[in-house]
C-alpha cells in the first residue's frame, strides 16, 4: 500500500512535473509561433509604410499595394511588386504591343550591384479598335531581379526602388512610385509558377529545338512538346533589327501533342546596332492565364551573317 | 400539275438566291481583300520613296508635301491628350530636338501631325499647345480623317518619321532610346542622330525602332468601336 502510494505520489509527480514541462514547452513554442507573426506583421507594416505611392484614385488607376522578396529557381533574389490596376484600365508587358509602354525602375544601388531584367508573367492578348496589346490588368506582380557581386546573396541593406508605369483605358496616364525594400527578414520564399492567377515564364528547357536562321530567307523554327496544350503562339518581345513576318503572337501547329512554328523574319543589319541578331519572347502554351509559358532566346551565332 | 409547277418555281427560286447570295459573298471577300491590299500599298516603308500628299493645318490651309522637295522632312505624330506627348513637349525635349535638329541641317523640316480623332476635331487646341510649349513646326496638320497616319501607319504619339531630301523614308519609330512612358529622356534622340548621319553620308541606324505612348485613337476606329 506505501510502495503502492509512493508509486502514485512519484507518478502524479512526473505527471505534474511533466505537464509543467509541456506547458512551458507549449508556452515557448506559442511565444516561438508569436515572434514569427509578429516579424511578418512588423515586415508588411514597415513595407506599407516605406511607400510612397501615389493614392488610388479616377487619375491613379495603378496602386503598388507591396513588395515581397522572392527567390527566383536560378537562385537569385528578386523584388515581387505587387500592382492594381483599377477595372478597364491594363498596364503593358515588355513589349505592349501596337501602344503603350512597359513599367520601368531604376535604384540605388551599391558598385556590383544592378537590377536584372523584369520579369514580367503571363501578359493577355487585349485586341482593341485596330490595336493588339499584350497587357496586365487587375492584382499583378513584376519581379525585379537584384544582381550583385554573389548572385546568391541577399541584399542586407534597404533598396530605394523607383518606378515608373504607363496605364491606360480609353486615354493614357503615367505614374511613378518610390518604394523603400527593407532586407528580408529569414528565408527567402521561392517564386510560385503561378502568381495572382497568372503563369511566370520558365526558361525554356532543351526539349525545345529552336533556331533563327539567316539564310535567305530568313526565318524562326521552334519545335517540340505541347504538353497537352491544344492551342500555342510565341509573343516576340522587342529585338533590335529582328522582326517575325508573322502578326505577333505568332500561331503555332498543335499535332499530335507537339507544337511547331516555322515563320520567316526580317533581319535588318542596321538596326542591329552591332549585336547579333537575337529573337526572344514568350511560348505561350493553352490559352488560360495560367497555363504555362516558357522563356525564349535564340541567337544566329553563324559570324557571316553578323550585322557588321 | 399545278403542286408539281409549284414545287419546281420555288425549287428554282431558292437556287436562284442562293446563287446571288454567293455571289454577293465572293464580291465583298474580293473587295475586302482589295482593301487589304490597297491598304498594304499604301503603307510606307523605311526605304520607299514617300509619295506626294496634301494635308490640312490647324489654320485650314493646305499643306503640300511636295512644297518641300530637296529638304529633309521631319513628320512628329502629336496628341494633346497623351500624357506621353505632353511631357516629351512641355520638358522642352521636342523644342530641343529641332534646334538641335536645326543646328545639323538649317533647313530641316518640322510637320507636327494630330490623327487623333478626339482632339483632332479642335485644330486651335493642338495649335496653342504647340505654341505654348514654343514648339517652331513649319506647320501643324490636323488628320482628322487619319489618311496620313494610316499612310505612315502612325501608331504611337509620339512617333518619328524622317524623310530626306530625295523623298525617301529613312526613319521611324520612337523619338529616342529611353522605351519609356516618357519620364526620363533617353541618350539618343534618334531624329538628332538620322541627321548627323545623313549629313555626313552615313547609312541611317537605326533605321527603324519601336515607338512607345497613347495609341492613336482614329476617328475611324473610334466610329467602328461604337458601332461594335
Amino acid at each position: 500500500m506505501a510502495a503502492h502510494l509512493r508509486i502514485t505520489a512519484s507518478s502524479r509527480a512526473l505527471c505534474t512535473r511533466a505537464r509543467r514541462e509541456s506547458a512551458h514547452a507549449s508556452t515557448i513554442l506559442q511565444m516561438h509561433r508569436l515572434v514569427h507573426f509578429m516579424k511578418h506583421i512588423c515586415s508588411a507594416i514597415a513595407c506599407a509604410c516605406m511607400i510612397s505611392a501615389t493614392a488610388p484614385n479616377a487619375d491613379a488607376p495603378v496602386q503598388v499595394r507591396g513588395t515581397q522578396w522572392r527567390r527566383l529557381a536560378d537562385g537569385r533574389t528578386a523584388i515581387m511588386v505587387q500592382f492594381t490596376v483599377e477595372k478597364e484600365w491594363h498596364m503593358y508587358w515588355m513589349n505592349p504591343g501596337d501602344s503603350g509602354a512597359p513599367p520601368k525602375a531604376t535604384a540605388n544601388l551599391p558598385a556590383g550591384w544592378k537590377l536584372g531584367r523584369p520579369i514580367w508573367p503571363r501578359p493577355r492578348i487585349l485586341k482593341q479598335q485596330d490595336e493588339t496589346l499584350f497587357v496586365h490588368e487587375g492584382a499583378w506582380s513584376w519581379l525585379v531581379p537584384i544582381e550583385g557581386a554573389t548572385l546568391d546573396q541577399a541584399p542586407n541593406f534597404a533598396i530605394e526602388l523607383r518606378l515608373s508605369w504607363m496605364a491606360c483605358k480609353q486615354v493614357c496616364v503615367v505614374g511613378k512610385a518610390t518604394v523603400t525594400v527593407a532586407p528580408p527578414v529569414g528565408d527567402i520564399e521561392p517564386l510560385a509558377k503561378i502568381v495572382e492567377g497568372s503563369a511566370i515564364p520558365t526558361e525554356v528547357v532543351s526539349e525545345y529545338a529552336i533556331k533563327l536562321e539567316s539564310t535567305q530567307p530568313a526565318h524562326f523554327t521552334l519545335a517540340g512538346p505541347a504538353h497537352g496544350a491544344s492551342a500555342a503562339r510565341f509573343l516576340q518581345a522587342v529585338d533590335a533589327g529582328v522582326s517575325l513576318q508573322c502578326k505577333n503572337p505568332c500561331v503555332a501547329t498543335v499535332q499530335d501533342d507537339r507544337i511547331a512554328i516555322d515563320a520567316p523574319v526580317q533581319l535588318r543589319a542596321q538596326d542591329a546596332l552591332g549585336q547579333p541578331f537575337a529573337i526572344s519572347g514568350l511560348l505561350l502554351l493553352g490559352d488560360k492565364p495560367s497555363d504555362p509559358c516558357l522563356w525564349i532566346r535564340s541567337v544566329v551565332i553563324s559570324s557571316a551573317t553578323q550585322p557588321r | 400539275m399545278k403542286k408539281n409547277l409549284a414545287l419546281s418555281l420555288l425549287v428554282a427560286s431558292t437556287f436562284a438566291f442562293t446563287a446571288v447570295s454567293m455571289a454577293a459573298a465572293g464580291d465583298k471577300k474580293k473587295k475586302d481583300e482589295a482593301a487589304q491590299t490597297e491598304k498594304k500599298h499604301d503603307t510606307v516603308k523605311v526605304g520607299d520613296k514617300v509619295p506626294d500628299f496634301t494635308a490640312t493645318d490647324v489654320n485650314g490651309k493646305a499643306v503640300k508635301f511636295s512644297d518641300y522637295a530637296g529638304k529633309t522632312v521631319v513628320l512628329e505624330w502629336v496628341n494633346p491628350g497623351c500624357p506621353v506627348c505632353k511631357h516629351a513637349t512641355e520638358s522642352g525635349q521636342v523644342a530641343k530636338m529641332i534646334t538641335d535638329a536645326k543646328a545639323i541641317d538649317p533647313s530641316v523640316v518640322f510637320l507636327m501631325v494630330n490623327s487623333t480623332g478626339s482632339t483632332a476635331q479642335n485644330p486651335k487646341a493642338t495649335a496653342d499647345y504647340l505654341a505654348t510649349n514654343k514648339v517652331l513646326a513649319s506647320a501643324a496638320i490636323i488628320d482628322g480623317d487619319g489618311k496620313l497616319g494610316h499612310m505612315f501607319d502612325a501608331k504611337t504619339t509620339p512617333a518619328m518619321f524622317v524623310i530626306d531630301s530625295k523623298g525617301v523614308l529613312v526613319y521611324s519609330g520612337a523619338i529616342d532610346d529611353s522605351s519609356n512612358d516618357g519620364e526620363t529622356p533617353g541618350k539618343t534622340n534618334y531624329v538628332v542622330n538620322t541627321l548627323t548621319q545623313l549629313k555626313a553620308g552615313e547609312t541611317v541606324s537605326p533605321s527603324t525602332t519601336k515607338s512607345y505612348g497613347c495609341g492613336v485613337k482614329y476617328a475611324s476606329s473610334n466610329a467602328k468601336s461604337k458601332k461594335g
